[in-house]
């Protein structure tokens, strides 16, 4: 009890000390979807038609929408449970390591080479994307968000972009784990973790 | 295990954490206490000294006046450092806890800034230049810095041990779903330091 009280009155004290970060300029706002592939995203799924909502969201206000797909990685010495598990789904069909149809990339999108590692900073593409394009807030997104999702959120906060996670644009390997991700984890991390529609709310459209 | 590949990793055994006096304690005693988190850790430490591992340091950025400065937005963690002066550079708060001291020749890593002990320091570089290819990981916080250590580790190619009684966290609830949910998928290898214990002695 004494902790959760604790740890409630620290998330208030914090969430209001950098409401003041939560502008989304355009041109230095780019929304992540992480790993949105067949192989994690089915097409008659909510998650589907959310992720689909942020997608049209996000180009209508101007923000690039950047793909991070992941791929195996066949050559790795040491494979853990998560490698496995993504493995697993992504050789479940020849298409499954494609886009999920409802997030078909736009000619304006951006996507990226298949990664192999867990973050998407494993990629150096990322880091050039982000310099090239003057990039600051990350909106982040998608299906694996205990394994791929998390780590991307604490190696963007650690490259001091201001983050964004969508908690209704996300899922996890099970309920459990999403709950620690989005009560627990995330906001340690993430300036702010909230639901699409009061991220709209907060910046328009 | 293999001792000259295999390095330990302690991750922020820092008093403000650990000790009774520490800032934080108020929140993280009750898993401390109730996995004995400290003397487990000792004994680990103690055994891994005496198969003659590597042990390598991995801290948290420690306070100190205009230390952030130049970040433009500092996430969750940094706000409440900068509020708070937690691991304040020279004070009690900022020192490790006498039980998990370094000795001469361990790595000390530079100080992470985020959560990770590899991102933005010379961690990697200097387990490297060891030969090491395999790591214990064990300290605070465990759905922190801990997870956050072993997913950068991960993800640079070790192969990874996680000890869940060597590890504590802000609330009984966080710690056990992180033990229960995440290591599991993120860690080549799950134990508890009974177990890590024998695999060293033998």
């Amino acid at each position: 009890m004494r902790n959760s009280l604790l740890n409630a009155a620290t998330g208030w004290y914090v969430r209001r000390g950098l409401r003041t970060y939560h502008r989304y300029p355009a041109d230095k706002t780019a929304v992540f979807l992480v790993d949105v592939q067949r192989a994690f995203v089915g097409s008659g799924q909510p998650l589907s038609g959310s992720l689909a909502e942020l997608a049209r969201w996000a180009r209508s206000r101007g923000f690039l929408v950047v793909h991070a797909p992941i791929a195996v990685d066949a050559g790795a010495a040491f494979k853990t449970p998560a490698h496995r598990q993504i493995e697993r789904a992504l050789s479940t069909q020849a298409d499954a390591p494609e886009l999920a149809s409802a997030l078909g990339p736009s000619p304006d999108d951006v996507v990226l080479p298949a990664r192999k590692t867990l973050s998407v900073f494993g990629l150096p593409e990322v880091d050039a994307l982000i310099e090239a394009r003057g990039l600051e807030h990350l909106i982040l997104a998608g299906p694996l968000a205990d394994l791929t999702v998390d780590s991307s959120l604490r190696d963007a906060a650690q490259r001091d972009l201001h983050t964004t996670v969508v908690s209704d644009c996300l899922a996890a390997s099970t309920p459990a784990a999403l709950e620690l991700e989005v009560r627990h984890t995330m906001p340690r991390y993430a300036h702010l973790v909230t639901e699409l529609d009061d991220l709209k709310r907060r910046i328009g459209g | 295990m293999n001792a000259e590949t295999t390095a330990l990793v302690l991750v922020d055994p820092y008093n403000d954490f650990l000790a009774r006096r520490g800032q934080a304690w108020m929140m993280t005693r009750d898993v401390v206490l109730s996995n004995g988190m400290i003397d487990k850790a000792r004994s680990i430490l103690e055994a891994a000294r005496r198969r003659g591992m590597t042990v390598a340091y991995a801290p948290h950025h420690r306070w100190r006046p205009n230390g952030l400065k130049g970040r433009k937005y500092l996430h969750p963690t940094q706000f409440m450092q900068e509020k708070s002066h937690i691991f304040a550079e020279g004070k009690f708060g900022g020192r490790f806890i006498a039980e998990l001291a370094p000795a001469d020749g361990d790595v000390m890593s530079s100080e992470h800034l985020c959560s990770s002990g590899f991102e933005g320091t010379d961690l990697h570089a200097q387990l490297l230049g060891r030969g090491i290819t395999h790591l214990v990981i064990i300290g605070m916080i465990t759905n922190s810095c801990i997870e956050a250590t072993a997913r950068s580790a991960v993800d640079l190619g070790y192969h990874v041990t996680l000890v869940t009684d060597a590890v504590a966290a802000f609330s009984p609830n966080e710690h056990d779903l992180a033990i229960r949910e995440t290591h599991p998928r993120i860690g080549h290898v799950v134990t508890d330091t009974s177990s890590l214990l024998e695999t060293l002695r033998s």
